[in-house]
């Protein structure tokens, strides 16, 4: 046995092995405390014109596709792409910048934010935040209904979740910007994100509160949770609760 | 490493050999074992590591047993009063232990179950449901989770056979009707409410959440002495307690949700999503919660939402000093007694560990007024705006 050969090969891959978690850490070092972030982002986006990134939020620029070709016209989502209409700015500000640093995973996401400045982020976040749409969507996994309803008024204390509504606001509207809006949400994206919180494809949670929620609850429950948020009434829009 | 190399050095030296193979050995270890936390940090076991046992429906199989606890507990109790010779029926208790209460969704269908009903709707939205009598931004289940229900969140099937009981507090007999007068008087902040004061004597409001209390209690024993009833506060720690390391606990753990002012967070339909944790919104001087010892149990089993038990001790003792740091409303025996600052928090607050009458930030804790050093004359504790509590 070459002893040389062994340890070399041992010591890069301690130095890999250390290298791994650190470069994850170095990535969120970049972004700002995921406590504050959203009301970093907001208070940044409140002093861009959302009118000036409505022709990018509509048809894309170069090579970059339209954020409405996949979230359609009016911001609704469809499948598992998200309704942006009526989510905090602030929120979806801090995601387009996790999916630039690679804090959150999805090809075509990472794609697109990748070539956004901050500005535009903050503008077209500013651009859906004040948008108000219809819900189109419907619960669509077959969920218990009943169940889902339970889940989100009360939360169930004997596995240690919350109800939905007691952070993210009594008709799932969201509130101010850490917690967004889950009404008429598109149910095939709640659940993917339930999802990825338990298997830690997503990880970008205040406090981890998130990972813990989706953690304890089975995959029946998410598809509960996820189909009747999806009945729920469509939110406002931003600027119509704030001012 | 390579001044060891076997291949070019003589081997004489057992003692150095085994040294080599001893430092070896703990170098393949401790890269196997960083090399194993790197690729669990990274997540690529993600999938496989999913823990199976949260496949099964677990929140659905817990109710349904302890549905069927109770069930097997009125058999038995109902075989007991036939019987009198028959076992009396075992404490309905769940596998860690805790008494199982009533479900809500199972109080009966004539006007006790109607009672029980409206106590729950009280409990769980006060703030529209005893909205006459609320002065602040609280409802009851705030600080009871679970409408009630949660160990350590001092659920009330544990209070409900604990009354009538003497109270250091007020130094008389209580029944739960004082002390539900209490908690709007003082927790509620009943004072700054749009009536002043909290639901007139022999209410609805007392007759409803008792009933409400009653029904989740069926089969608890008197004076229980319940695990899992109040808060339980962790002993205080070696260090003691400290506003500015609770500062950092405050900003690392709270302020998400409380607001870095403590002052709460409304939902765009301006119901209170977040309660405030001082300012004119919050508990007043007179609440449990603004002891240091009472909110470090309620924090250490309870916060933040969803975690319970996973802040230290420490942490717990030092963020609860920190929150109550702050102004809030005024204690309103003072106003009641008419007293001083000074007699208010001799008569009321010189036993148990708090900041009332303290200076603290240059500001005289307990006279309603943030930032000033010196005793205001009392004035009604009027709902005030949020901004001039914060900072």
């Amino acid at each position: 046995m070459n002893m040389k050969r062994l340890s070399t090969w041992f010591a890069s891959a301690l130095v890999v092995a250390l290298a791994l978690p650190a470069g994850a850490q170095k990535v969120d070092e970049d972004l700002p405390d995921e406590s504050y972030a959203a009301e970093i982002y907001a208070a940044e986006a409140a002093e861009v014109d959302p009118a000036d990134y409505a022709t990018l939020a509509r048809e894309g620029q170069g090579d970059v596709w339209s954020c409405a070709s996949c979230h359609g016209a009016k911001g609704e989502g469809n499948g598992n792409i998200p309704r942006l209409a009526g989510l905090s700015s602030g929120y979806i500000a801090k995601q387009l910048n996790a999916y630039a640093e690679g804090v959150r995973i999805n090809h075509n996401m990472q794609y697109v934010a990748d070539k956004l400045t901050q500005k535009e982020m903050l503008g077209l976040a500013r651009y859906y935040a004040e948008m108000e749409a219809p819900s189109a969507a419907d619960a669509e996994l077959d969920g218990d209904l009943e169940r889902g309803r339970e889940l989100a008024n009360h939360g169930d204390w004997d596995i240690e979740v919350p109800a939905c509504y007691s952070c993210h606001g009594s008709s799932a509207w969201g509130v101010e910007q850490a917690f967004p809006s889950l009404a008429a949400q598109q149910p095939s994206y709640t659940y993917g994100q339930l999802a990825a919180w338990t298997d830690g494809r997503r990880k970008n949670s205040p406090l981890m509160l998130m990972q813990g929620i989706a953690h304890a609850l089975s995959d029946a429950d998410k598809r509960a949770v996820a189909d009747y948020l999806a009945t729920l009434p469509a939110p406002p829009a931003e600027d119509s609760i704030n001012e | 490493m390579s001044e060891h190399d076997s291949n070019d050095r003589p081997r004489k030296d057992p003692g150095r050999t085994t040294l080599r193979r001893a430092l070896i050995a703990v170098a393949v270890a401790a890269g196997l074992v960083a090399l194993g936390a790197g690729l669990y940090a990274s997540g690529i076991y993600a999938p496989i590591a999913q823990s199976p046992d949260r496949e099964p429906d677990v929140g659905r199989e817990l109710a349904e047993a302890a549905a069927e606890r109770r069930e097997e507990w009125l058999a038995e109790r109902q075989e007991y009063t036939n019987d009198p010779d028959a076992n009396p029926p075992a404490l309905p208790v769940s596998e860690e232990g805790y008494f199982i209460p009533n479900d809500v969704a199972d109080a009966p269908d004539n006007e006790f179950g109607d009672s029980v009903r409206r106590g729950y709707e009280v409990f769980t939205n006060t703030q529209t449901n005893a909205s006459q009598h609320v002065g602040n931004g609280m409802n009851c289940a705030n600080c009871h989770l679970g409408a009630g229900t949660v160990p350590g969140s001092a659920p009330m099937w544990a209070a409900a056979v604990e009354y009538p009981a003497f109270r250091g507090k007020n130094k008389i007999i209580n029944t739960m009707e004082d002390r539900i007068h209490g908690c709007f008087t003082y927790s509620m902040n009943a004072q700054g409410s749009p009536s002043g004061s909290p639901p007139p004597r022999d209410g609805d409001i007392y007759k409803d959440l008792q009933s409400f209390f009653y029904y989740m209690a069926e089969g608890a024993p008197l004076e229980g002495n319940l695990p899992g009833r109040g808060y339980s506060t962790p002993p205080e720690p070696e260090q003691g307690y400290s506003i500015s390391r609770g500062e950092t606990v405050f900003e690392n753990n709270c302020a998400v949700c409380h607001g870095t002012d403590g002052g709460g967070r409304q939902d765009p339909n301006g119901r209170w999503i977040f309660p405030a944790l001082w300012g004119d919104d919050a508990f007043n001087w007179g609440a449990g919660m603004h002891r240091i010892n009472t909110a470090a149990g309620f924090i250490k089993h309870n916060m933040p939402l969803g975690q319970g038990g996973s802040l230290t001790d420490q942490q717990a003792w030092d963020v609860a000093a920190y929150i109550n740091s702050w102004e809030r409303p005024a204690d309103p025996r003072q106003f009641r007694d008419g007293l001083t600052l000074t007699e208010t928090d001799e008569q009321f607050h010189e036993h148990t560990p708090n900041w009332y009458g303290d200076v603290i930030r240059g500001d005289l804790l307990g006279d309603g007024v943030p930032g000033e050093p010196t005793e205001q004359p009392p004035s009604a504790g009027a709902p005030r705006h949020r901004d001039q509590a914060s900072r």
